[in-house]
């Protein structure tokens, strides 16, 4: 076959994503179509860097869990001398998938169906009774559970990318780079640690608005008025969300005002609110003067000041580091997405401060808590809006003209501004459109 | 050996029969569908739990759980159903509870322990368009339920309320309502 794959999204129509001065709109079918849905398996899930796991998740030689790449099934593991793989869930026999755990520890992975077992580096160790059925120097070197094509990391962030081309993890985090440096200094010795299992939600509604969202300063004051009001009234002695230290509404909402949108090359995006107003210096008369202590002993005064505004940050397509926690979407179908959450510790700060950070994460976050089921709820409501689809356009260009340079090639924005999501699906338009 | 319907008498402690207890459950589930959600605020002990765990072999509060309520937390929780515009419970989840395989156990300390099993039913419609996303779909969720009630100030008060769901650690879809 020589014929050329087609270079366009849809053959009668290249622009789903129109993008000029002025004027930034996404078609609708890029969250309902089932063959865009399945492009977007292929070109983005199927070639970019995606996120798997993180370090501290599989922290002894043996320690695997299981993951996707888009649908694909992947087990991401460490073999008995420390280094990580990640290999496709799938027998070389007869397809099979040969993990079926979330997480464990294990020497091998032997196929249900017919006894194959591999190393945790992937490795064929034998194929079941062997002896007259295959030939006895076969060569098993070929046969082992297929690796994804590179896989890198990045401060705990194990990545695969199932292209053997491409820019490299670093390339490809780019601008966002010293954003993740941010969020984890947040430790004083600028480790996390991912050890309290993770909530999983799923929401009837494309994965792109679980990315979208993430980064989206516009919806708060509308989508968590049912938050703000419970703080007003309550307080934050039931767990902090963010750096809001305003019981009042208008204060609140002042706060939302302050801050930027960055939309980053590579699609990636931050969502930036301001610190306290004194800084690491709230802390420290506080219950939690000893994280301040050692934040201060660990890092000079200048770094703590773009260490401790809040940080939202997408890292493209479907990763986000955000509020204590690292977001994991997962596209099942064009309107059904799994959300996983996993909340963090930072290392070499007290029990306490990561327990009060655990209470503000758990007051805001989960399928049963006071903040992202209304978010969710919102995706739902917008993929029932896309059955009109005489509608044709979603827009998404909000702060288009009061956006400015920042950095080489990216912008920046009010916090409220759809930037982020414009560089999002900049992103996304290139890497469907690229010659296959 | 006395099995279910233990009758202790040593130290005065109270005690409670089956047949009270399935009274007392069916009462807490009555005030839950009928979202008298004050009152069933008032059946906790000050420094009672209500807990949803993911994985029940750690202790509350140290990983991550489907709830986990202290007392503020479930004042937080009633006053954002029956207070606040919470998209998420707009429109409300009606629910119906089923309590069987009601058993009693003393726990020691003045407490009781009493398991059951609870099927509780939800859907979101009344004057919502129930043909909508996330609405109009009736789900159950079946649970292993664990009380643990103290008798305090001469009633029985909620010292642990466990809901143990049976799909507990697979994703879940809105689960903003009282179970």
């Amino acid at each position: 076959m020589n014929a050329p794959a087609p270079t366009l999204l849809r053959e009668d129509d290249d622009s789903l994503v129109v993008d000029r001065p002025g004027d930034f709109r996404v078609d609708g079918s890029i969250y309902t179509s089932p063959r865009i849905f399945q492009q977007e398996m292929d070109r983005i899930f199927g070639k970019t860097w995606v996120f798997v796991a993180h370090d501290s998740e599989i922290a002894n030689p043996g320690d695997f869990k299981t993951a996707y790449i888009g649908l694909r099934p992947v087990i991401v593991s460490r073999d008995k001398d420390g280094r990580v793989h990640v290999v496709l869930n799938r027998c070389r026999h007869r397809a099979a998938a040969v993990c079926r755990d979330l997480s464990g520890n294990t020497t091998h992975f032997t196929c249900k169906y017919h006894g194959w077992s591999y190393r945790s580096d992937g490795s064929l160790m034998a194929m079941a009774m062997h002896r007259g059925g295959y030939p006895d120097d076969i060569d098993k070197s070929g046969l082992g559970l297929l690796p994804a094509a590179r896989v890198d990391s990045y401060r705990g962030l194990i990545f695969a990318s199932m292209a053997a081309e491409g820019p490299t993890l670093r390339e490809h985090l780019g601008p966002a780079l010293p954003y993740i440096d941010r969020l984890f200094d947040c430790s004083p010795t600028g480790r996390i640690a991912v050890k309290r299992g993770a909530h999983r939600t799923v929401y009837r509604g494309n994965w792109k608005f679980q990315a979208e969202n993430s980064t989206d300063g516009y919806h708060g004051n509308f989508v968590h008025q049912s938050f703000w009001k419970l703080m007003s009234q309550f307080g934050n002695e039931g767990g902090q969300h963010g750096n809001y230290v305003e019981l009042d509404m208008a204060k609140i909402f002042q706060r939302r005002e302050q801050g930027r949108t960055v939309g980053f090359r590579g699609g990636h995006g931050l969502l930036q609110y301001p610190a306290p107003e004194a800084g690491i210096a709230s802390l420290r008369n506080g219950p939690h003067a000893d994280y301040a202590r050692a934040m201060e002993a660990a890092y000079a005064p200048a770094r703590l000041d773009e260490i401790m505004p809040q940080h939202n940050l997408w890292i493209f397509p479907n990763l986000g580091i955000l509020l204590d926690q690292i977001r994991v979407v997962q596209p099942l179908a064009p309107d059904l997405t799994e959300v996983d959450l996993y909340f963090y510790d930072l290392d070499g700060a007290s029990a306490a401060y990561n327990q009060a950070r655990f209470d503000g994460y758990e007051r805001f976050f989960g399928p049963a808590s006071f903040g992202s089921p209304d978010d969710v709820e919102m995706f739902a409501i917008n993929q029932t809006g896309l059955a009109a689809g005489e509608v044709k356009w979603l827009e998404l260009g909000r702060g288009l003209g009061r956006q400015r340079p920042d950095g080489d090639g990216d912008l920046a924005g009010h916090p409220s501004d759809e930037t982020p999501q414009r560089a999002f699906h900049r992103q996304w338009t290139a890497m469907m459109s690229e010659q296959q | 050996m006395m099995t279910t319907e233990f009758c202790a008498t040593q130290d005065s402690v109270r005690t409670m029969s089956r047949h009270e207890a399935e009274a007392w459950l069916f009462r807490e589930a009555r005030l839950i569908d009928e979202y008298r959600l004050h009152d069933w605020l008032a059946l906790f002990a000050d420094d009672g739990l209500y807990w949803a765990p993911i994985d029940d072999r750690q202790a509350p509060g140290t990983t991550v759980a489907l709830i986990h309520d202290t007392s503020l937390r479930r004042r937080e929780r009633v006053y954002r159903l029956l207070e606040t515009q919470a998209h998420a419970q707009d429109p409300l989840s009606r629910t119906q509870h089923v309590v069987g395989n009601v058993e009693v156990e003393p726990a020691g300390d003045g407490e009781v322990r009493v398991f059951s099993s609870q099927i509780v039913y939800e859907i979101r419609a009344g004057l919502a368009d129930y043909r909508q996303l996330g609405l109009g779909e009736q789900r159950s969720f079946a649970a292993r339920c664990e009380h643990r009630l103290r008798w305090q100030d001469g009633q029985w008060k909620i010292a642990l309320k466990k809901m143990l769901l049976l799909n507990r650690d697979i994703a879940i879809e809105n689960l903003t309502f009282i179970l």
